[in-house]
């Protein structure tokens, strides 16, 4: 017998028990919140049941207890936060506040509570971005180990960690889980199929450029793409329409516009997965588990003719792109595609494709299909085959070292809850941010493929393996991450040339990596000394010497894109 | 003193200080404004200032041993005093992407936790933000708790001060109030105002100690390091205690 099939035995052996499940008035049973909520789900309606009940008898020690967990502003943690926390009180009798703020707020309150040593929060969904720092720091519990030991009589039969297709992301270089996955999405190349169809626009863009308008492969082409659209057409349908969309605004998602994969996509790193091998997606080197400088004097990457192509391709698409878009953010930036006026943007989180797929929108059509689609993300002129294609971020349940053990116990129990399968197909059609191969398998995700534009294919393919999160080798993302939107914001505003403000960037991150060696109690950096810059350029691997940057533009059909996904 | 006349005096004050701290050695500046019960403006000159976020600076200064003074401005010129008077710094403010450069931040000085609260007879149901759909909230002007609900949406009725804003509550002119626990507890205690209960926490801040870029680095990391002893000394627990009244659990309990 199966350790599953024994888990699920002994689940369904608990069923009974539900009949005697109190109900308080505007309370539902675990039956009322299946048929009414949790529908649809990869697990029969018995299997659902058993699961709850699970939970039920797993919280009876913690009835009456109320729980503080946070995660950022994405539609699958409005959805946990409004729904999945109503459900998992009214079946265990524990209560939720479960926040929702902007990453950067998330972030500095997770570093408050283990630098001070308060608790603030029993749980933070937290970027697994961190993997780095919580592995050196071991500030907050690995769940391997806690799952072991005293999270064990807490841990859910059929979790099914196997069927987590992003579970390395918060896997640590000792092989153990710190960080389990509750949410994932990519970011990837977002396009206006119908304008890209239609013969009068390919037929143009042929004449101007040469070869056909469809889905960049290169930066090349989506410069020429970008320039096609934002002043040759200018105009479709009585609109003003752009050929690209970013933003730009000096604030912290502005560094993640850059750390999130930016430079890689460019080229800068080294090939093999998930980030880079020596040299990672933030220019640093390692030796080992070791990071050993980010400069190229030291034989990282950020200050490399790679990295300062990069930015300036991101500063100069500015022109291409709406009026505004340099003074938006994130989260601002993120919806503006859904006004029908952009035709492509490089750097689009899926996270956003339930607003793009509303219908009614201008970009759906009347059938609720999309009018757009998404694809892979041309690459830059120094990228090559093995290297990460591209960012993916994978918000993971993260239990701080510091709260009391049956808090912690508690926590992971709603932590499972809303990761586990009785929950989490319904919840990857609201947020469409899906974490387990069951619901990304599953013949609804199939149904739907037709209107979510690409996502489906994409997290089917093995290309979902290529876009990756920031990896081990960044030893304090707290620290560190900063440094990306203080410094690139000066080239972006002009204050400083590019060079000069990647030089600054890549001595800073250095100083970085050795303030980090405090904090970390495993694979701290060691600093390699600083030598002849020529030395690493000549060599193979990054960091890459100045190359040809305008090489001709490709581009390929859609059904030829997405099949580079499994290639 | 009404509330006009302390703003004048405060502002006397902080051009006589600034006149005479170019003369001084270091000096901080720290500016407040009347915010029960975090900050109290004196009634009257020479009195001393009150409040938790006043208590926790004088445990600051006093275990790092920097010099300072309390001046008491309104909220919007204690911003800009900070961001471009040298040797000044504000309390507390809350960290946005807009304000992150422009100042230098010590903190956390304030960690509070904002809730729903309701008249007790309603037996209104809130258990998450989707539940305050259509309905009238109020909130005190510049909250973090009108903000938040603000920027999520919402449709808040301000008021300038959170008593006017319980006030409209209990008047039923509105459904709901928010407001961080601490100021709410006060105001229910002080009043006696058994009807009405907190209904739901749904954010947390952290407010911080914002000071002038020109701050010595050196200053800076002396400011976090010594925050960080009173937090894990427990002194800070000890601050927030006389202001919880009933509310034994300050951030997380049972």
């Amino acid at each position: 017998m199966t350790s599953e099939l024994r888990g699920w035995l002994s689940l369904l052996g608990l069923c009974s028990a539900l009949v005697f499940f109190p109900v308080r008035a505007a309370v539902l049973t675990p039956e009322q919140w299946v048929d009414q909520e949790l529908t649809p789900s990869t697990l029969s309606r018995a299997q659902q049941l058993a699961e709850l009940e699970w939970f039920r008898q797993a919280a009876r020690p913690f009835q009456g207890m109320t729980l503080y967990v946070i995660s950022e502003r994405i539609d699958t943690h409005w959805y946990e936060a409004n729904v999945l926390a109503k459900a998992f009180e009214d079946i265990t009798g524990i209560r939720v506040v479960h926040e929702i703020t902007g990453e950067d707020d998330l972030l500095r309150k997770l570093v408050t509570q283990l630098d001070i040593g308060q608790v603030i929060y029993d749980a933070y969904i937290n970027d697994s971005d961190l993997i780095g720092t919580h592995y050196r720091k071991q500030s907050v519990l690995s769940l391997s180990r806690f799952m072991a030991s005293d999270g064990a009589a807490f841990t859910l039969p059929t979790l099914k960690l196997d069927d987590f297709i992003g579970l390395s992301f918060g896997t640590g270089p000792d092989a153990e889980l710190y960080q389990l996955p509750d949410q994932q999405f990519a970011n990837l190349y977002w396009y206006r199929h119908d304008w890209f169809q239609r013969p009068d626009l390919r037929q143009r863009f042929r004449e101007l450029y040469g070869y056909e308008l469809g889905v960049p492969a290169n930066w090349s082409a989506y410069e020429d793409i970008a320039e096609f659209f934002s002043e040759k057409v200018r105009e479709l349908d009585g609109k003003r329409v752009y050929g690209h969309m970013d933003y730009g605004r000096t604030d912290p998602s502005l560094g993640w516009r850059i750390s999130d994969s930016w430079l890689s996509m460019a080229g800068m790193g080294d090939k093999g997965l998930p980030n880079g091998i020596p040299v990672d997606d933030w220019g640093i080197r390692v030796d080992g588990c070791r990071p050993v400088g980010a400069s190229v004097a030291r034989g990282g990457a950020v200050d490399s003719p790679a990295s300062i192509y990069a930015i300036r391709k991101f500063r100069d698409w500015f022109r291409y792109a709406p009026p505004d878009a340099k003074s938006l953010n994130f989260t601002e930036a993120g919806k503006r595609v859904t006004e029908g006026q952009i035709a492509q943007q490089i750097f689009w989180y899926t996270a956003f494709v339930a607003q793009a797929s509303q219908p009614g929108s201008p970009v759906v059509n009347p059938d609720g299909t999309p009018k757009w689609r998404i694809a892979p993300s041309p690459v830059g002129a120094y990228w090559e085959k093995g290297m990460k294609s591209g960012y993916q971020d994978a918000g993971s349940w993260t239990l701080p070292a510091n709260v009391p053990l049956e808090r912690q116990q508690a926590a992971w129990l709603y932590a499972q809850f809303t990761v586990s399968r009785t929950v989490s197909l319904k919840k990857t059609l609201v947020g469409l941010t899906p974490i387990r191969r069951s619901d990304i398998e599953s013949p609804i995700m199939s149904e739907q493929a037709a209107k979510l534009g690409g996502l489906v294919e994409f997290y089917r393919s093995k290309a979902r393996n290529y876009w990756t999160p920031t990896g081990t080798n960044v030893p304090d993302y707290p620290l560190m991450s900063p440094l990306w939107w203080k410094m690139v914001s000066r080239a972006i505003e002009g204050q400083e040339p590019v060079r000069t403000v990647m030089r600054q960037l890549a001595q800073a991150m250095d100083e970085a990596l050795a303030d980090s060696r405090s904090g970390s109690r495993q694979c701290g950096a060691e600093l390699n000394p600083v030598t002849d810059e020529q030395i690493w350029l000549q060599r193979d691997g990054s960091p890459k010497a100045k190359r040809d940057e305008n090489p001709p533009g490709i581009t390929r059909s859609y059904e030829e894109a997405i099949r580079a996904w499994d290639r | 003193m009404g509330p006009i006349g302390k703003a004048w005096w405060s502002i006397s004050l902080l051009l006589v200080s600034a006149l005479l701290s170019a003369e001084e050695g270091v000096r901080l500046r720290i500016l407040a404004h009347d915010e029960p019960p975090f900050m109290v403006a004196p009634e009257s000159p020479g009195q001393p200032p009150e409040g938790l976020a006043i208590d926790v600076a004088r445990a600051l200064f006093s275990e790092v041993e920097i010099d300072h003074e309390f001046v008491f401005v309104p909220p919007k010129r204690a911003f800009s005093f900070a961001a471009t008077q040298p040797g000044a710094c504000v309390i507390a403010l809350e960290r946005s992407q807009e304000r992150e450069a422009r100042l230098t931040w010590i903190g956390p000085f304030l960690i509070t936790r904002h809730a729903i609260y309701r008249l007790r007879q309603t037996d209104r149901q809130i258990r998450s933000l989707d539940d305050l759909k259509g309905l009238h909230i109020g909130a005190a002007l510049g909250s973090a708790a009108a903000e938040y609900l603000e920027v999520m949406g919402f449709e808040v009725d301000l008021a300038p001060r959170n008593d006017l804003v319980l006030k409209k509550l209990q008047l039923g002119r509105n459904a709901l109030w928010a407001s961080d626990t601490l100021a709410a507890s006060l105001l229910i205690r002080e009043q006696g105002l058994s009807e009405v209960v907190q209904e739901k926490v749904f954010l947390t801040t952290l407010r911080e100690m914002a000071c002038h870029k020109s701050l010595p680095a050196e200053t800076a990391r002396q400011l976090a390091d010594g925050l960080r002893t009173l937090y894990q000394r427990g002194d800070i627990h000890k601050i927030y205690k006389p202001y919880l009244g009933q509310q034994g659990n300050w951030l997380i309990g049972r």
